[in-house]
C-alpha cells in the first residue's frame, strides 16, 4: 500500500473517535467516516502533502458533517434498527453511568457548531487556528463557540457536583 | 479581573487551558488564577470537561476496523449511487435464494439456484417493448432449429395458448459454462411469461419446485437432463397449469 492510503488507515482511529462524539452513535459516525474517506481516495490527487493528513481529513468530515445535517433538517429521519438497539442498550447501561450520561446528555444538547469546536480543542486538541481552518470561521468566532459549549457543560458538571453533595449530606 | 497592569478576560482562561497562550501571558494568567478562587474553579471546570471528553470517548475504541473503511481506502467504496445499486441487487440475490432453499436443499441446482438465474432473465427482458426477444415467434421454427444447436439438444417452444398465452419469440443467454434459452409468452392483457432452460447441473429428474421473488413466481424442474424455470407476475395455480403443459410438450 502507498504511503497515502497508510497515512489515511492511520488516522481512521481519531476520525471515529471524533465522529462519535458528534453523533453520539457508532453506526451513524462510521458513515460519516466511511464517506470521508472516499471521498479523500477519489480526491487524493488534490491532497497536498505537505498540509498534514489530519487537517485534511478533519475539513472533509466538517463538510460531510454539516451537508448531512442540512439533509436531515430537510428530510424526515429514517431509523436505523442498529440505533434502536443501541439505545435500548444505553438505557439500561444509564443506572451504571449516571454521571456519564448527565455530561453526554449536555455534550448532546449543544448546538452542532459548538459541539464541534468543543470536540476539535478538547478532544482532538487541535489549535484554535487549525479549527478555524477546518470548520471554515474565524478564530474569534471558535472561541465564542468553545467558550459558549464549555459554560453549557459547566452548569451539568455543577448539577452533578450538587447531587453529590445532597448525598453525602444523607 | 486584574493582575498588575493586564487584565485577564474570559477567552483568557480558555486560551490558558487550551495552551494558546504565549509564556509571558501564560505567567500572567496563572498569576491571576492562583489568586482568585473563582477563576480557579472555572479553568478547573474547563479541564474537567476536557478529561471527560477524551475519558468518554479516546479509551474507548469499538473494536477493530470495520472492514467497510478499510474497504473505502482501498478505493473499492465507488460512488454512493453504486454501493446503494449494489446492496439492493444483494438484497434481490439474498431473497431469491431463500426462498429457493426453502425447496430442495438436496440438489446441486442451488450451487447456482435455477430460479435466481430465471427470475433475473425474466426481470431483465419482460420490459422491453422494442427486443424482447432475439427471434420472435413469425420464424418459430428457425428459433427451434438455432437454440437446439446451440443447447445441444432438441429444444421446442411450447404451446401455452391452453393457458391463455402466446409465444412472442425466444434469446439465447449466457448460463455459468454453456448456453441458455428464454422463450417468452404474452396473454390478452400484456401480462408476460418466460420459460428459461438450461443443461441440468444434476441430472436427476425432480417434481415442481415453487419459489417467490417479491414480484414473480417461478415454477421449476428438472427432467431429462435439463432445467426448466417458469417465471411470471401470476398466482402459483396459474403457473403451475402452465407448467405442466410445458412437461406434457417435453414428455407426450
Amino acid at each position: 500500500m502507498s504511503r497515502f492510503e497508510d497515512q489515511l488507515i492511520e488516522e481512521i482511529p481519531s476520525l471515529r473517535r471524533y465522529a462519535r462524539a458528534l453523533c453520539g452513535d457508532f453506526s451513524q459516525a462510521d458513515d460519516l467516516v466511511q464517506e470521508c474517506l472516499v471521498r479523500a481516495v477519489s480526491r487524493r490527487k488534490l491532497w497536498m502533502g505537505h498540509r498534514g493528513m489530519r487537517p485534511w481529513l478533519f475539513t472533509i468530515l466538517h463538510n460531510i458533517f454539516v451537508n448531512s445535517l442540512r439533509r436531515q433538517a430537510s428530510s424526515p429521519v429514517v431509523g436505523s434498527l442498529d440505533g434502536i438497539e443501541r439505545q435500548a442498550t444505553s438505557e439500561q447501561d444509564a443506572d451504571l453511568h449516571c454521571v456519564v450520561s448527565d455530561f453526554e446528555k449536555a455534550l448532546r444538547q449543544l448546538s452542532a457548531d459548538q459541539r464541534e469546536v468543543l470536540l476539535l480543542v478538547g478532544l482532538e486538541q487541535m489549535s484554535y487556528r487549525e479549527v478555524s481552518k477546518i470548520t471554515r470561521v474565524p478564530v474569534g468566532t471558535v472561541m465564542s463557540r468553545l467558550s459558549r459549549a464549555r459554560e453549557q457543560l459547566r452548569q451539568s458538571l455543577d448539577g452533578e457536583t450538587k447531587l453529590a453533595q445532597i448525598k453525602r449530606v444523607k | 479581573m486584574k493582575q498588575g497592569n493586564e487584565i485577564v478576560v474570559e477567552d483568557d482562561l480558555h486560551k490558558f487551558v487550551d495552551g494558546e497562550l504565549g509564556e509571558v501571558k501564560a505567567g500572567i494568567v496563572a498569576a491571576a488564577i492562583a489568586a482568585d478562587e473563582s477563576l480557579k474553579k472555572k479553568v478547573d471546570e474547563y479541564r474537567e470537561i476536557n478529561r471527560r471528553l477524551r475519558e468518554i470517548y479516546a479509551d474507548k475504541q469499538p473494536g477493530p476496523l470495520p472492514a467497510r473503511l478499510l474497504i473505502a481506502v482501498s478505493g473499492r467504496g465507488g460512488l454512493p449511487v453504486m454501493r446503494i445499486a449494489a446492496s439492493v441487487l444483494w438484497l434481490l440475490i439474498g431473497g431469491l435464494l431463500g426462498y429457493a432453499l426453502q425447496g430442495r436443499l438436496d440438489s446441486n441446482e442451488f450451487v447456482r439456484p435455477l430460479p435466481v438465474e430465471a427470475a433475473f432473465a425474466h426481470a431483465v427482458f419482460i420490459p422491453e417493448v422494442r427486443h424482447p426477444v432475439e427471434v420472435n415467434a413469425a420464424e418459430q421454427e428457425h428459433l427451434n432449429a438455432w437454440l437446439s444447436k446451440r443447447l445441444a439438444r432438441p429444444i421446442a417452444a411450447p404451446d401455452l395458448r391452453p393457458a391463455g398465452y402466446a409465444l412472442i419469440g425466444g434469446r439465447l443467454l449466457p448460463d455459468a459454462h454453456r448456453p441458455a434459452a428464454q422463450f417468452m409468452f404474452e396473454d390478452s392483457a400484456g401480462q408476460r411469461i418466460t420459460l428459461y432452460i438450461r443443461h441440468a447441473r444434476d441430472a436427476r429428474a425432480s417434481s415442481f419446485s415453487y419459489a417467490e421473488s417479491n414480484n414473480f413466481g417461478i415454477v421449476y424442474w428438472v427432467d431429462n437432463g435439463l432445467a426448466y424455470a417458469l417465471t411470471a407476475a401470476a398466482d402459483k395455480t396459474r403457473l403451475t397449469a402452465a407448467a405442466q403443459i410445458v412437461y406434457r410438450e417435453v414428455n407426450p
